[in-house]
């Protein structure tokens, strides 16, 4: 969901032309959209971003939408770190006025010894896991089980046992992670739902 | 991987735990976006930051910026509980139990669980949307026990009973195989039990049709040292008769072991 106030939704126009400006080729243009989608994310988590996927995409739509009405842009990497400062401007005044309103539940956030949901977050994860193709299980598995070694040098060893470059490997690993954060989230929030129900039936 | 020199991975880790002025923040964040291979160090980063966290590794006033600072974004939140829980989803570890005992404990006191408390901030996800109490654990038939198979016996605690409990031999017994009705719980658990005692702490697991087709694979968990657990999604097990082969992890074929087993139809007897 985005944060209110965006809703404007990129042309398919403006989409192409900023993967038209990463790379001539489609499928490296591919590849350097998802990079520098995780630049924009790991900025917008160092500010502390409550939706830093959301603002992430804001930053790229705006910047196709830039591209589109035919602005010229040299360095797209550089330009879109101006385009995420004013998002992330924007956001902070956002949640400014939020937290004037809700003044009165600042500092409420819940200790999280309260949350006890563990066994589903893990069964969730199992579950979400087991529905992977075969191959994709296995490489999550290498990708983050080290075995007690250097994770960094496990996964050197993996790209190279793989023959992929390590920004392939990272690449591999980043659209499983974000399908599993995806299937993970709509487990956990249908048995959240689930347990609403029966709640209320109770 | 990317390695950057210790100077830049002490500035990375500054960068992600807040403790660094605007403008070293500009600087840095002008290098992430020009440089690609800073950008995978960053992300390194990340990871090495939330294993050393899930470790705990931390000092004291690094463990405190990590949880004020680095784990504030609900998106964090969810990449360190994944993280903390990927070994053990992998491995097929039942954690209730766990669960339980890590309740009433103050988490930093408890290294070992330290990493099982970011779980616990996925579940803040679930009670910011859950208005009413926390639902129970999805229900577990009784095992089945049919033909070859065994009642479980002195399970541990922690570990919900198997839906399925398979001997070795079988095969050249020629018996009744076990069998297990086709249901709509997410998963089956499987009991293999092991011809001889191993203190392997991690299987391989595959099922597959008689026919050879692989319709599952994974890993599977000791339950003492004569049995291995094994977890399959429901979803893979169609009515038909099947193979279960569990050998230890990272030795070849031939030291498995298979299983043979049926999955009846709803309602069949």
């Amino acid at each position: 969901m985005r944060p209110s106030g965006r809703e404007q939704v990129p042309s398919r126009e403006a989409f192409q032309r900023l993967l038209s400006s990463l790379d001539s080729d489609p499928r490296q243009a591919g590849e350097k959209y998802e990079g520098l989608r995780r630049k924009l994310i790991i900025f917008f988590l160092a500010r502390r971003g409550q939706h830093a996927e959301e603002s992430a995409d804001e930053a790229l739509d705006r910047l196709g939408r830039r591209l589109a009405e035919g602005e010229r842009i040299h360095d797209v990497g550089r330009f879109a770190y101006g385009v995420a400062r004013h998002v992330h401007s924007e956001d902070l005044r956002r949640l400014r006025r939020r937290r004037r309103a809700l003044q009165a539940f600042a500092g409420s956030t819940p200790d999280p010894r309260w949350a006890f949901a563990a066994d589903e977050g893990l069964e969730c994860v199992r579950q979400c896991i087991a529905q992977l193709e075969v191959e994709d299980r296995r490489f999550i598995i290498d990708y983050y089980d080290g075995s007690g070694r250097d994770l960094q040098q496990a996964r050197k060893e993996l790209a190279e046992r793989l023959g992929i470059t390590p920004t392939a490997l990272r690449l591999r690993s980043y659209r499983l992670r974000r399908l599993l954060e995806v299937s993970v989230r709509q487990c956990l929030q249908g048995r959240a739902e689930g347990g609403a129900h029966r709640g209320g039936r109770g | 991987m990317t390695r950057p020199a210790a100077g830049a991975s002490a500035d990375i880790e500054r960068y992600l735990l807040g403790r660094m002025s605007s403008r070293e923040m500009a600087a840095i964040e002008t290098r992430l976006f020009e440089d690609d291979q800073f950008a995978l160090a960053v992300e390194d980063g990340e990871d090495d930051l939330i294993d050393r966290y899930l470790h705990d590794e931390l000092s004291a006033a690094d463990r405190r910026a990590f949880e004020e600072h680095f784990a504030a974004s609900p998106l964090r939140q969810e990449r360190i509980a994944f993280r903390r829980v990927l070994p053990e989803a992998v491995a097929g570890r039942a954690t209730a139990g766990a669960v339980a005992a890590v309740r009433p404990t103050p988490w930093r006191a408890l290294p070992r669980w330290a990493g099982l408390a970011a779980v616990l901030v996925l579940g803040l996800w679930i009670l910011q949307r859950r208005p009413g109490p926390l639902p129970p654990s999805p229900g577990v038939s009784p095992p089945i026990t049919i033909g070859g198979s065994s009642p479980p016996s002195s399970e541990p605690a922690a570990i919900d009973a198997p839906d399925l409990v398979l001997r070795p031999g079988l095969l050249r017994s020629g018996g009744a195989l076990p069998r297990v009705t086709a249901r709509s719980a997410a998963v089956v658990r499987i009991d293999a039990e092991l011809e001889e005692a191993s203190r392997a702490s991690l299987y391989v697991a595959a099922v597959r049709t008689v026919e050879g087709r692989v319709v599952w694979e994974g890993t599977g968990q000791p339950v003492g040292k004569d049995r291995v657990r094994v977890i399959v999604p429901a979803s893979a097990l169609r009515p038909g008769d099947y193979l279960l082969r569990v050998g230890v992890s990272g030795r070849p074929g031939p030291e498995s072991t298979e299983y043979p087993f049926v999955v009846a139809p709803p309602g069949a007897r």
